[in-house]
């Protein structure tokens, strides 16, 4: 088994998921968790996998963002998800698609640093290979996700109030 | 020590400070009301984030497509597929009519054959046509099985005596087959004859017949030099099929010596009975069941290897030739509804072109 062979075993679901998260967009993911194996494939040594493959990543995520059309399109699928445009569909479906509308908007919300360091850390990331990918000092890891997970759940927990109301609004 | 600040709280709760650190922090807590509470708040952020990132996983169906739209590859489109389907209509179109020519040709072999042991007729014929095939096994029954054909078909009743007769010699005079082969030949052909005309006469007439008919009338008018059509290499022995300018199959087997020795196809071990498959369905033919318990030999299209008598110019039947190459190691065997003429003009070219 080739060291990219390895690579990809070991780290492509977790890979895939923190840039779903990230991205919001399945297919988009996997495209540039391919791209980073492809990089790694050209890399002579790496020194932490996990951070270095994290790292290369997240920054192609920012290289792509800057690519119009793709912006738009995620922009549009969250304008849908604004217009409450869900296809018919059970209770718990339905239900469980405007939580995951809510989760969308409260990390899009965060700052991109906060964001991403909370995503590599549910990926299971230490401190010193988030402050490595991010670029980071190891100190600033624990203020970091500290900011990220407080701002995301107060924003989220906004968010389910102002949905409640309208909903009570739209019921009364 | 001093009242850590959140940073350290998430840090202490990831798993991340140092043993000394840890151990500090933990006995400040314990004692500081204010940071057990700040701890418990903390706790409750990690786990909340840690909720809220996992529903971003939830991909409801229909709000956020997946999936999107590829080019999609050349041999998905509708046109190819289109063409596709076409193609593997016009190739089963295609076996099947060449099954259908094999059958013409085995079916005729079948008149020669001792063996048969194929669907019985939709008719009354099929009632009698397994006891008849029992019956048969036992050679001292073949007149029983006879009047059963008798009764069953009655069309086929004036000629098939004889016939019977010669397998029966040819099942207990086994060495002997050659030459109750050659008997069999020529009463093969007279049994077919009244056959035939009683086909003509019958209306349900079944197509198989149809096609063994048109067959056998396109053969009056043979071009010798017929043109090899196809080589079956993948079955043992190896066969090869002509078609004549008139559209008649003729098939050239070829033998290895362990082979032909193997199946018995030697004047000192001669062919058990074959059963003869793809003979037509509905047709009469079947009820002339005669296969000896012990002939279990697959192959339907080895051909018999004895040569029918010379044919009168306007009847035309199933012949076959048979000889060996130069060193004796392989015996080529062609048959045909052609006159052994022609067969004999056939193979000169065979063994030119092998030469």
């Amino acid at each position: 088994m080739s060291d990219v062979e390895r690579l990809f075993r070991t780290y492509n679901e977790q890979l895939v998921r923190y840039l779903t998260r990230r991205l919001g967009d399945r297919d988009w993911a996997e495209e540039v968790a391919q791209e980073t194996f492809i990089r790694a494939l050209r890399q002579d040594t790496i020194v932490n996998e996990r951070a270095w493959l994290f790292a290369v990543a997240t920054n192609l995520v920012r290289d792509e963002a800057r690519k119009d059309a793709r912006r738009r399109r995620h922009l549009s699928l969250l304008a849908e998800e604004e217009k409450g445009n869900v296809v018919e569909s059970e209770q718990t479906t339905l239900e469980r698609a405007q939580e995951a509308a809510l989760a969308r908007k409260a990390i899009d919300a965060l700052a991109e640093r906060d964001r991403l360091a909370l995503l590599m850390r549910e990926e299971g990331l230490d401190y010193s290979e988030i402050a490595e990918a991010l670029e980071l000092s190891p100190g600033s890891v624990g203020t970091t996700l500290s900011r990220a997970r407080r701002r995301l759940v107060e924003s989220y927990e906004e968010l389910q109030r102002e949905r409640e109301a309208r909903e009570k609004n739209a019921a009364s | 020590m001093q009242h850590p600040d959140e940073g350290m709280i998430h840090t202490w709760l990831d798993g991340e400070l140092s043993p000394d650190e840890s151990a500090a922090f933990q006995e400040h807590i314990s004692t500081c009301r204010q940071c057990a509470d700040a701890v418990a708040e903390a706790r409750g952020f990690v786990a909340g984030s840690s909720r809220i990132v996992s529903a971003l996983d939830i991909v409801p169906a229909g709000v956020i497509p997946v999936v999107k739209p590829r080019q999609r590859a050349w041999y998905s489109s509708a046109q190819f597929r289109a063409a596709a389907a076409v193609l593997v209509v016009a190739g089963a179109s295609l076996l099947v009519f060449r099954n259908e020519d094999q059958k013409g040709g085995t079916v005729m072999q079948g008149a020669g054959a001792v063996a048969e042991k194929s669907v019985p007729a939709p008719t009354s014929v099929a009632a009698s046509a397994p006891q008849a095939g029992e019956d048969a096994n036992r050679p001292g029954l073949a007149a029983g099985a006879n009047s059963d054909l008798a009764v069953a078909a009655p069309m086929a009743a004036s000629k098939p005596v004889p016939d019977i007769a010669a397998r029966k010699d040819a099942l207990t005079r086994p060495r002997d087959e050659f030459a109750g082969r050659g008997v069999k030949g020529g009463t093969a052909r007279g049994v077919e004859e009244p056959q035939r005309a009683g086909f003509a006469e019958a209306t349900a007439q079944s197509r198989a017949s149809d096609a063994v008919a048109t067959n056998i009338a396109a053969t009056g008018a043979i071009q010798p030099e017929p043109k090899l059509v196809r080589v079956d290499s993948s079955k043992t022995p190896k066969q090869s099929f002509y078609a004549t300018s008139s559209g008649a199959t003729l098939v050239l087997t070829e033998l290895e010596a362990p082979d032909f020795a193997a199946r018995g196809v030697t004047e000192a071990a001669p062919a058990p009975a074959r059963k003869t498959m793809g003979a037509p369905r509905n047709a009469p033919t079947t009820t002339r069941v005669m296969s000896p318990p012990s002939a279990p030999v697959p192959d339907p299209m080895i051909p018999f290897p004895t040569a029918a008598p010379a044919q009168s110019a306007a009847k035309v039947t199933i012949n076959t030739i048979t000889w060996f190459d130069a060193t004796g190691s392989r015996r080529y065997v062609l048959t045909g509804p052609v006159t052994v003429a022609e067969l004999e003009a056939l193979k000169a070219s065979i063994q030119k072109t092998k030469q």
